[in-house]
């Protein structure tokens, strides 16, 4: 088993957010982003190693992304809300904030 | 000159010598006219003028002054129990500029305030380029506040340079298009911008770095003067003059059993241990320098106040999270920690200031439209998220802020930057903003049980100003109608906040009155048109909050809430286009056109098309309203040759029956709908001007009953006493001997009242919903039946509502 540290960054405002990460679903209400440390919320999720799929959805905003990695070991994914699109970034190494 | 001064004046030489040697001017300066009441006698109880003479004027040369030395303060009338002591009749005009054009980052701006009596205030901005060596001229670009004391559009700046700061002044001219208007010369206060004061706490298990060597890592700008940096210098640099309270430890209980610290631990402990604390804006920060936050080292600090009132006053650096890990193979890891610690302390800081992330300027409802800066070399920048990561950030950075982030924190208006004012992150949302010193409450309601307008309708609220102090306040007698000190914001869900602009502010004579403890000032606020457009257009749920300007401190209203409900027919969505456009929304804001033929159809098919709905009211109000008096029209009429253009001013006259019927109909009949829609202060205002016109064309007994039908839908609705009184006793004044017991009228009123409407509502239910094609005829014809019925009503009373809420 590993972990998937999953970051919910930049451009959420009072917005619906469903993650499925692993099999498992997590749903945010009213999530915004705190602007003075680019960040919204953290999870972490316990999968087991291989491919793993994540789906994260806004379905008051009609915004869908999905995105699946080969996990190894320890790692982070950041997702970012652009306009009108779903940005998902994954990282060997763990996100920073200031 | 004492020795102390000299050696302030001979500091102040040395920090001016940078090559060309000449002494630099930019800095704050300063104009101001004291003036007090004159001995005379002054008329209290009762009402009273104070003349007031000037008494003290620092800087010359002034003419053209908007600010007049003489001037009056109008006492309202007082009774027993009132209590005007501690009322000062003071006024004070006075005047800043931060003059920008040399010494670090000049950013060829020069700024002011002018503060005139006690609610007058407005912040202005120039550009400036350089037309001699000590001469710069440019536009004025932005005003805030009490606009019409500015109503200069260009400047021209001429600056006295000396070694010696006395000599030192700064002459402006103001002009509008190429005509002087005013000449003002300022006295020079300090080579600084700005003050502000930081205090530095700390834990046990911290590191705190506030001073570096620029030159200390090999990974830096070859340009780049090696020098010791500390934290005040680099806010020095940016303008402000930088003192700092004694600092300590703090105690790592305070962060509980886990040893990390939470937003609300730091918070707990910024109210224990930072000597400055207090719940009021105020130019001092507190940072506190500590291990971890509960968030782990992927947290490098925050500027954890935003939560609570009086947002960033605390900032928290966490020495011991990622900020402490150099690169694998850095050449110096030791000068790589300190800068990483130091940069990561100014930028949070930076945030104190208001200051957004480089990449996030342009959301949210910024100060003037921002442009993000992602690969800035800028404190406001990650320095591991530009192209090219940290080393390519450290190779170009010259430990500053970006233009913009100095012209912010320089030129903003000063309840934007000052740390425990404005919200963290939105100069414009005023919510727990600046605290209510003053005593007065600012109160944003509406009359209504359902906060949801229909689809169309107008949205009018109702302020309310209440002194809830225990000292009489001083307030400009217009500060809530004439639209120059308040600010409205408007934010739907999911949008930027967008401030309102109405169509029409007001350069009154200012005029003070002592609001007593107790008292309360009202107005109706229409906020749906304006020179934004309509805010209010799309259905949706929305926040509106508004801050009123009293002497420079802003009193905030409640952000109040509301919906706009999607239209119910094919009607409504088919007259939507032609409704939210310029013309009918000038109509319907400023009360109603005779010249607009567009929006006098538009209105018209609005009646026609949906004549029960919210908007058919607003919609009747603005076709009637202007011809209830004679109008005047400018007309352009060509003559004595093809080019030749006469303007002249024509009369149309006055319609009184006409337009008063379809009022009673809006008006009054509405009842409920009418007090929902336009509010209790629109309502009685819109009833008195309608009776005031009947009242002119000789119709005591109509101009009678519309106060009537006023005071009974009021009286429903619980309205006080005292304004019902007001309104019965204008009743009588109408028709001398008008009973107003509602258990003898009332009974009287009720059959005539129902037969009037039964007759008014016949031709408007069975005509059939029009095309546009149709609809002139139709609303001819409505309009006369209308007539009809509705002036038969107008000269009884309306039927009392059984009940009231």
């Amino acid at each position: 088993m590993t972990i998937v540290h999953v970051a919910l960054r930049e451009g959420f405002d009072d917005d619906v957010v469903v993650v499925d990460v692993g099999g498992e679903r997590f749903r945010f209400e009213a999530l915004s982003t705190r602007l003075q440390i680019g960040l919204a919320e953290e999870l972490d999720v316990e999968v087991r190693a291989g491919a793993v799929e994540v789906r994260i959805s806004l379905p008051e905003a009609g915004l869908e992304s999905t995105s699946s990695h080969q996990v190894e070991g320890e790692i982070w994914l950041g997702i970012d809300r652009l306009s009108d699109e779903l940005d998902l970034t994954w990282s060997a190494e763990p996100f920073r904030y200031a | 000159m004492s020795e102390q001064l000299a050696a302030i004046e001979l500091g102040d030489v040395l920090g001016r010598l940078r090559w060309p040697f000449r002494p630099e001017v930019s800095g704050s300066y300063s104009w101001s006219s004291l003036a007090v009441a004159s001995p005379g006698p002054i008329h209290a109880p009762g009402a009273g003028r104070i003349e007031i003479a000037p008494l003290v004027s620092d800087g010359s040369a002034d003419d053209g002054s908007p600010t007049g030395a003489s001037s009056e303060i109008v006492l309202p009338a007082t009774g027993p129990g009132d209590d005007t002591q501690g009322v000062w009749p003071v006024r004070l005009s006075s005047e800043t500029i931060r003059l920008d054009v040399d010494g670090r980052y000049p950013q060829m701006t020069v700024s002011g305030e002018i503060r005139s009596g006690l609610t007058g205030r407005v912040h202005w901005i120039a550009g400036l380029a350089a037309t001699a060596g000590s001469t710069w001229e440019g536009a004025i670009w932005y005003r805030h506040g009490t606009t019409t004391l500015m109503p200069f559009t260009d400047i021209r700046v001429v600056a006295v340079r000396s070694w010696f700061g006395h000599q030192r002044s700064v002459t402006i001219e103001f002009r509008q298009g190429t005509v002087l208007r005013r000449t003002r010369r300022y006295a020079w206060r300090s080579p600084h911008f700005r003050e502000v004061e930081f205090e530095f706490d700390h834990t046990g298990d911290a590191n705190p770095v506030t001073e570096i060597g620029t030159c200390d890592h090999p990974n830096r700008p070859a340009r780049l003067a090696c020098e010791r940096l500390s934290i005040d210098d680099v806010f020095g640099r940016a303008g402000f003059s930088v003192s700092q309270s004694t600092g300590g430890d703090v105690p790592l209980s305070g962060a509980g059993a886990d040893g990390t610290w939470s937003d609300a631990e730091m918070h707990d402990a910024m109210i224990a241990y930072w000597s400055r604390f207090d719940d009021r804006p105020q130019w001092s920060m507190w940072t506190f320098w500590c291990a971890l936050h509960d968030r782990g080292s992927s947290l490098g600090g925050i500027m954890f106040d935003d939560i609570g009132s009086n947002h960033r006053q605390g900032t928290a650096i966490f020495t011991e999270a990622f900020i402490k890990n150099p690169p694998r193979n850095d050449p110096d890891p030791a000068a790589w920690v300190a800068r990483m610690r130091f940069w990561t302390a100014v930028h949070e800081m930076g945030h104190a200031f208001n200051l957004a992330h480089a990449w996030q300027k342009s959301l949210g409802a910024s100060w003037i439209p921002m442009a993000d800066e992602p690969e800035g070399r800028s404190f406001m920048n990650y320095p591991f998220r530009v192209a090219g990561g940290e080393a390519a950030f450290f190779a170009d950075f010259e430990h500053r802020f970006s233009d913009q982030e100095l012209l912010f924190m320089r030129h903003a208006p000063e309840a934007f930057v000052q740390m425990g004012n404005a919200d963290w992150f939105d100069d414009h949302g005023f919510e727990q903003a600046a605290p209510q010193q003053s005593g007065l409450q600012l109160e944003l309601r509406m009359h209504r049980t359902r906060r949801v307008f229909e689809f169309m309708e107008p949205v009018t609220l109702e302020l309310k100003l209440l002194n809830a102090g225990s000292r009489p306040v001083l307030i400009d007698t217009d500060a809530l109608s004439d639209g120059d000190d308040l600010t409205v914001i408007i934010k739907r869900d999911g949008r930027p906040a967008r401030s309102w602009h109405p169509y029409a502010t007001y350069a009154r004579n200012e005029q003070v009155e002592a609001l007593s403890p107790g008292q309360a000032r009202y107005a109706s606020l229409s906020i749906s048109n304006g020179l934004n457009g309509c805010d209010l257009a799309e259905p949706g749920n929305y926040v509106v909050q508004v801050a009123l300007d009293i002497d420079g401190t802003m009193v905030v209203s409640n952000p109040l809430t509301l919906r706009v409900a999607v239209p119910r027919s094919l009607d409504e969505e088919d007259l939507a286009g032609d409704f939210f456009t310029e013309d009918v929304s000038r109509a319907v804001a400023l009360g109603g056109t005779r010249v607009m033929k567009t929006a006098i159809d538009v209105l018209e098919n609005v009646v026609d098309r949906t004549p029960t709905s919210r908007a058919a009211l607003h919609a009747r109000a603005a076709l009637a309203t202007p011809r209830l008096h004679d109008f005047k029209v400018l007309r352009f009429d060509r003559g004595g040759g093809a080019d030749a253009v006469h303007p002249t001013v024509a009369v149309e006259e006055a319609a009184v029956a006409e337009a008063s019927a379809t009022l009673v109909t809006a008006l009054v009949d509405a009842g409920d709908a009418a007090a929902d829609s336009f509010g209790h202060l629109g309502l009685h205002d819109r009833i008195d001007r309608l009776s005031a016109a009947l009242h002119d064309h000789g119709d005591n007994a109509a101009a009678a009953a519309c106060q009537a039908g006023l005071h009974d839908t009021l009286e429903d609705r619980g309205v006080l006493p005292s304004v019902l009184a007001a309104i019965a006793a204008e009743a009588n004044a109408y028709e001398p001997g008008r009973k107003h017991a509602p258990a003898t009228t009332s009974a009287a009123m009720k059959s005539t009242g129902k037969k009037a409407r039964a007759k008014k509502s016949a031709p408007t239910k069975s005509t059939p919903k029009s095309k546009s094609t149709a609809k002139t005829k139709k609303s001819a014809a409505k309009r006369s039946a209308t007539k009809k019925s509705a002036m038969k009503k107008t000269a009884t009373r309306r039927q009392p509502r059984a009940g009231g809420r």
